[in-house]
């Protein structure tokens, strides 16, 4: 990434130059921030906006916890030093909270709590008076509980402040030539577990060699969602019709999601839906990322 | 836990899926899911007829409908 403000500002649309203009003011107002930095497209612009405004006075922190795939990790790493800015990891235990662990419909809410809790905790460390998220206009109106902790705790929450939504995220990511600027979003290994059942760390690991799996056969946009020992494959639109025109592609799946642990794989009918193991009666069982 | 369907629902649900180009050798139910397992996976619908099966399927309780690529149960038999 090497743009200079006005390199940002002339590839985007009117509307959404003002958006970005206000949230770089509001930036340029802030001794210092840290950008809670997962490494996916929203976070990253965040970030790089940050950078913009602050230079070194810009950090990123990425949470490492259960939860986290390593290459998700290491995606986060290469990231940070593709924008340049400043970037720590902060450890916690979700496992350690039983009602994280018990997996009710408000399982993002103990989640989020402990994380930005953490966030709080070094931003102070760094001399830092604000945390930042990634939380764009698009998120609003699904179940997110995730939200309603980052507002306890006066998050910054700059693209959904400014109304900016996923599609408008992926245009200033374009714009700043952010290299994961069309990665697909990716929500952390607990959702692939459905409420009810305990989140464990043999879940996530298994759930996680599962999805290595599915992209190491070149898929993108995918799902497993972990019926107990029963592996349920949703795969993102043009990528189900590739699989279903492909028997040997079917089997290797199986086989291969087999050698991880589940003692059953199916192909979900439908394919990718985002938050299709959220509640039924709330919106968002499918939307575009 | 597995719950197969059997006489008319299994009969129903074989009817539905060969509307929509897909040959059902067995149904079972896993809490909200319904699996199916095809006779032939090299002889599968395309996406669109795959997903009008699942609207068709969908509701009374199911809330996935699923095919079946591999089961440890079927390795156990053999």
């Amino acid at each position: 990434m090497n743009v200079t403000n006005e390199d940002v500002l002339r590839a985007l649309d009117p509307m959404l130059r003002e958006r970005v203009e206000s949230i770089l003011d509001d930036m340029r107002a802030m001794p210092s921030l840290v950008v809670a930095f997962s490494g996916g497209v929203d976070s990253s612009v965040v970030a790089a906006l940050a950078m913009l405004a602050l230079g070194d006075r810009a950090h990123a922190a990425t949470a490492v916890s259960e939860t986290l795939g390593a290459r998700e990790l290491e995606e986060a790493r290469e990231l940070a030093r593709e924008i340049g800015i400043h970037h720590e990891l902060v450890a916690f235990r979700e496992l350690d909270d039983p009602k994280f662990v018990e997996n009710t419909p408000s399982r993002c809410f103990f989640c989020q709590s402990m994380r930005f809790d953490q966030m709080q905790r070094l931003a102070e460390r760094l001399g830092c008076e604000v945390v930042a998220s990634g939380s764009n206009a698009s998120d609003v109106g699904d179940h997110r509980p995730g939200l309603e902790a980052m507002s306890q705790r006066r998050v910054y929450q700059p693209l959904l402040r400014h109304e900016i939504d996923k599609q408008g995220v992926r245009a200033i990511a374009r714009a700043l030539g952010l290299s994961v600027w069309d990665k697909p979003a990716k929500a952390c290994l607990s959702s692939r577990i459905p409420h009810g059942l305990e989140v464990t760390e043999e879940r996530l690991r298994r759930i996680e060699r599962a999805e290595d799996v599915l992209e190491d056969l070149d898929f993108r946009i995918f799902r497993v969602r972990a019926h107990g020992d029963h592996a349920r494959v949703e795969l993102g639109g043009e990528e189900l019709a590739r699989a279903l025109d492909d028997h040997a592609l079917l089997r290797h799946i199986a086989e291969r999601v087999r050698d991880t642990g589940f003692s059953q794989v199916s192909l979900d009918a439908v394919g990718y839906r985002s938050g299709s193991l959220n509640p039924v009666g709330r919106r968002g069982a499918e939307r575009a990322s | 836990m597995r719950h197969f369907l059997t006489g008319a629902p299994l009969d129903e649900v074989r009817r539905l899926a060969m509307e929509h180009g897909l040959d059902v050798v067995e149904a079972w139910r896993h809490g909200v899911m319904l699996v199916l397992r095809p006779r032939d996976l090299g002889a599968l619908p395309d996406r669109d007829a795959l997903r009008e099966l699942a609207d068709a399927l969908g509701g009374d309780g199911v809330r996935y409908v699923t095919l079946s690529l591999w089961d440890l149960a079927d390795e156990c038999d053999e």
